[in-house]
C-alpha cells in the first residue's frame, strides 16, 4: 500500500471522510458504521490507522456519559455487550461515500447480536424468501 | 405509457404518505371549530413537505442512500443519537395512534369496543409487513385511501353557505370571539400533521427500496408535486365537511365517530361504508409506514442491514425492531388510552422534533460532496429556509401553547 | 457570538415568552369562562352529537345503526362524566344538572330509536335535541 496514494486519494480527513461512514461488503451487504479507528504509533513517531472498529462498544467510547449509559443499557438488553469487531486496513477495497470492504472482512465483522437474531428470525416461515 | 403508470403509482404513494390519523383528527377538529379558517396552515404544510420530500428524493436518487443514513455522517454520532431518540419516540407514538385509529374504525363498523381489536390489528399489521411486497402495500393502500375523498364530495350534498366557506379560506386570523392561543394551538397541530417526521424517513428509505436513480428524478418530482397537494386537498375535504355540518351546531369534535357523522348525514349507509373503509386503509397504510420508519431509523444510524429488499433473515435486527415497535405501540394502545389523545400528544411531539428532521435534510441537499450537480437550486433553498423558519416557530411554540390552552380546550 | 449578545438574546427571549404567556392567559380567561360554563359547553356538544346521529339515522337508507350507536355511547360516557364533575362542583347547579339528565335521557332514547329503526321516534328525538340545545345555549352567553 502506497501511503502517498490510497484508493485514489492522497489524503483523507479521518473525522469527516472516515468516521461514521457506512461500511459495505460486496452485494450491498451493510456491515456497520465506522464506529471508531484503531491507531498505532509507528517507530518514526507518526500515527497510523491500522483498522476500522465496528460495534456499539466502539461507538460508546466516543459518546458523552448519558448517551454512553443508554447505549450500554441497550446492549445489555440485547444480549451484549459484545466486543467490537476489527477490520484491518488491508481489507478496505475502496473509499467512496461508503467504505467498501472484502466479503470475508464483512462476514467476520457481523454483529453477534445479528447472528443470534438470525437464528431466531430464520425459524419464522418466509424468512428465507427473496427480498421484495 | 410505462412512464405514466410510474407517475400514477408514485402519486398514489405520495397521497398515502400524506394522509394519516393526525391529518384526519386535526382537520376535523379545526374544521368544526374554525371552519376553513386554517386552510393557510395546510397550504403552508403542503408546500413544506413538498420541498423537503423533493430534496430527500433527490438525495436518494443521487447517492442511493436514504436521508437518515447521511445524518450521522453530517451531524456526528452524538447529535445524531439525540435526533434518533427523539424521532424514534415520536414515530412510535404516531404508530400507536394509527393502530388505535384502525381499531376504532373497526369498532365503528362492528360495534365491538376498540380495545378488543388492538391485538388483531397489531398482528395483522405485522403479517402484512412480513409477507406482502413493499410496492404492493403502498399502491393498494394508496388507491383504497382515495375513498376518503367522500368528505370533499359530501360538501355538495350538505348544502353549504359557499360565500361563508370561501371567506374562511381567505382568512388568516382567528374568527371573532376565539382566543388567539387556541387558534395557534390548532395551527401548530395541523402543521405538524402535514409535516410529520416519519414522512421523510419513509419517503427516502422507500426510494431506496424502489431503487430510484437520477434518471427518474423528473417522475419523482412530479409524484411529490402532485401527490402531496392531493393529499392536502383530501385532508381539507375533512375540514370542509366538518365546517359545513358541525361548525354551525357549535359542537366540538373529540372522537373519530363524530368525524364521520357529516358523511352519514350526506350519504347515509353507503357513505358510512365508504368512509370507514377509507379510514381503515389510510390508517393501515400509515401504520405500515410508521412501523417501517422505526426500523429504518435505527438500522440506518447503526449501519445494519435493512429493508424489504433484503432476505428477511439477513436483516434480522431490522425486522426485530419493526416487530418490536409494533409490540410497543400495541401495549400503549392496549392500556385503553383514547387514540385521539395519543394522536394529539404525538403531534405535539412531532412539532417539537420537526427541526431535527428537516435541518439535516436541508444541509445534505446543499452538499456537493454527496449530490454533485443535483444540489439545491436557489428556489429550493428559499422555500426550504422559509419552511424551516416556520418549523422552528412551531417547535418552540408547541409546548407552551399546549399548556396554555389545555390541549386546545 | 459574544457573551454580551448572548445574554441580551436570552433576555429578549425571556421577555417574549413572558409577554406571550400573559397574552395567552388573559385571552383564555376571557373566553373559557367558569367551570360551569365549560360543563354546559360539553353537554351542549353531546346533545348536538345526538342530533346529528338522529339526522343520519333518518337518511334513506339510514347510516348504519352500529356506527351511530358507538357515537351515542361515547356521548353518553361523556355526559355521565359531566354529571359527576357537576356533583363535585361547590354551589347550587340544579338547573344544569337537570339539563344534563335530560341530555342523557335523550341520548338513550335516540339510541333505542336507531336500534329499532323507529323513524317517528327518531324525528321526535331530533326535535327534543334541538330544543335542549337551545335551552343550553340560553344558559350561557358564550354558546
Amino acid at each position: 500500500m502506497s501511503w502517498i496514494e490510497w484508493h485514489g486519494r492522497d489524503r483523507i480527513d479521518l473525522g469527516t471522510q472516515m468516521l461514521d461512514r457506512q461500511i459495505t461488503a460486496p452485494e450491498a451487504v451493510h456491515v456497520g458504521k465506522v464506529d471508531d479507528l484503531e491507531l498505532h504509533f509507528r517507530e518514526d513517531g507518526a500515527l497510523e490507522v491500522t483498522a476500522l472498529l465496528v460495534g456499539a462498544s466502539a461507538l460508546c467510547r466516543r459518546m458523552p456519559s448519558p448517551a454512553r449509559g443508554l447505549l450500554r443499557l441497550a446492549m445489555r438488553l440485547t444480549g451484549g455487550p459484545h466486543p467490537e469487531r476489527r477490520i484491518g486496513l488491508a481489507h478496505v477495497v475502496d473509499v467512496k461515500s461508503d467504505v467498501e470492504v472484502t466479503a470475508e472482512a464483512g462476514e467476520s465483522a457481523t454483529s453477534p447480536t445479528e447472528r443470534q437474531l438470525r437464528k431466531f428470525v430464520s425459524r419464522i416461515p418466509g424468512a428465507g424468501r427473496e427480498g421484495s | 405509457m410505462k412512464k405514466y403508470l410510474a407517475l400514477t403509482l408514485g402519486v398514489l404513494t405520495a397521497i398515502g404518505g400524506f394522509v394519516d390519523i393526525g391529518d384526519i383528527v386535526t382537520n376535523a377538529e379545526a374544521g368544526a371549530r374554525f371552519g376553513l379558517g386554517l386552510t393557510w396552515v395546510v397550504v403552508l404544510g403542503v408546500i413544506g413537505i413538498c420541498a423537503y420530500a423533493e430534496m430527500s428524493g433527490r438525495i436518494v436518487a443521487a447517492t442511493g442512500r436514504p436521508v437518515y443514513d447521511v445524518i450521522r455522517e453530517r451531524l456526528g454520532p452524538r447529535a445524531a443519537l439525540f435526533n434518533l431518540i427523539a424521532s424514534f419516540i415520536v414515530t412510535l407514538l404516531t404508530l400507536a395512534a394509527q393502530i388505535g385509529g384502525v381499531a376504532v374504525a373497526i369498532q365503528l363498523a362492528s360495534g365491538i369496543p376498540h380495545v378488543v381489536w388492538v391485538a388483531p390489528v397489531a398482528i395483522g399489521l405485522w403479517i402484512l409487513m412480513w409477507r406482502v411486497k413493499f410496492e404492493k402495500i403502498e399502491r393498494i393502500l394508496g388507491l383504497a385511501g382515495l375513498t376518503i375523498a367522500v368528505f370533499a364530495v359530501s360538501i355538495w350534498w350538505l348544502d353549504p353557505d359557499w360565500s361563508a366557506l370561501s371567506g374562511q379560506v381567505m382568512s388568516i386570523t382567528p374568527p371573532p370571539g376565539e382566543p388567539v392561543p387556541t387558534y395557534l394551538y390548532y395551527a401548530v397541530t395541523l402543521f405538524a400533521a402535514a409535516m410529520t417526521p416519519y414522512e421523510v424517513f419513509f419517503f427516502s428509505s422507500g426510494g431506496v427500496e424502489e431503487r430510484w436513480t437520477v434518471k427518474q428524478l423528473g417522475i419523482q418530482r412530479a409524484n411529490v408535486l402532485i401527490g402531496f397537494p392531493l393529499g392536502g386537498l383530501l385532508s381539507l375535504g375533512i375540514a370542509a365537511a366538518a365546517a359545513v355540518a358541525i361548525l354551525p351546531l357549535g359542537m366540538e369534535v373529540e372522537t373519530l365517530g363524530q368525524v364521520v357523522l357529516p358523511i352519514g348525514l350526506a350519504f347515509g349507509l353507503a357513505g358510512m361504508i365508504v368512509v370507514l373503509f377509507g379510514f381503515f386503509t389510510v390508517m393501515v397504510g400509515a401504520a405500515f409506514e410508521t412501523a417501517m420508519s422505526c426500523g429504518y431509523m435505527l438500522a440506518q444510524y447503526f449501519g445494519w442491514q435493512w429493508g424489504k429488499r433484503k432476505q428477511p433473515k439477513r436483516a434480522a435486527r431490522f425486522h426485530a425492531v419493526v416487530a418490536g415497535s409494533v409490540l410497543l405501540a400495541f401495549l400503549i394502545v392496549q392500556t385503553g388510552v383514547d387514540p385521539v389523545m395519543i394522536t394529539e400528544v404525538s403531534l405535539i411531539g412531532s412539532a417539537v422534533a420537526l427541526p431535527l428532521t428537516y435541518l439535516p435534510v436541508l444541509i445534505v441537499a446543499n452538499d456537493r460532496q454527496y449530490l454533485g450537480d443535483h444540489v439545491n437550486g436557489r428556489f429550493g433553498n428559499a422555500v426550504g429556509l422559509v419552511t424551516l423558519l416556520v418549523v422552528l416557530i412551531a417547535a418552540v411554540a408547541a409546548i407552551p401553547l399546549m399548556i396554555a390552552t389545555g390541549m386546545g380546550a | 457570538m459574544g457573551t454580551g449578545t448572548r445574554s441580551r438574546l436570552h433576555r429578549l427571549a425571556a421577555v417574549f415568552a413572558l409577554a406571550l404567556s400573559l397574552a395567552a392567559c388573559s385571552s383564555l380567561a376571557a373566553s373559557t369562562g367558569t367551570k360551569e360554563d365549560q360543563l354546559t359547553a360539553v353537554t351542549h356538544s353531546q346533545v348536538q352529537t345526538a342530533r346529528l346521529a338522529a339526522e343520519a339515522g333518518l337518511e334513506d337508507p339510514p347510516a348504519p345503526a352500529v356506527t351511530l350507536t358507538v357515537v351515542l355511547d361515547d356521548a353518553r360516557t361523556e355526559l355521565v362524566g359531566t354529571q359527576e364533575d357537576l356533583a363535585k362542583l361547590p354551589g347550587d347547579h340544579e338547573d344544569l344538572a337537570g339539563l344534563v339528565e335530560d341530555a342523557i335521557a335523550l341520548v338513550d332514547r335516540t339510541a333505542t330509536a336507531i336500534e329499532d329503526g323507529d323513524r317517528p321516534a327518531l324525528r321526535e328525538a331530533l326535535r327534543q335535541a334541538e330544543a335542549l340545545a337551545t335551552a343550553l345555549e340560553d344558559r350561557s352567553e358564550k354558546l
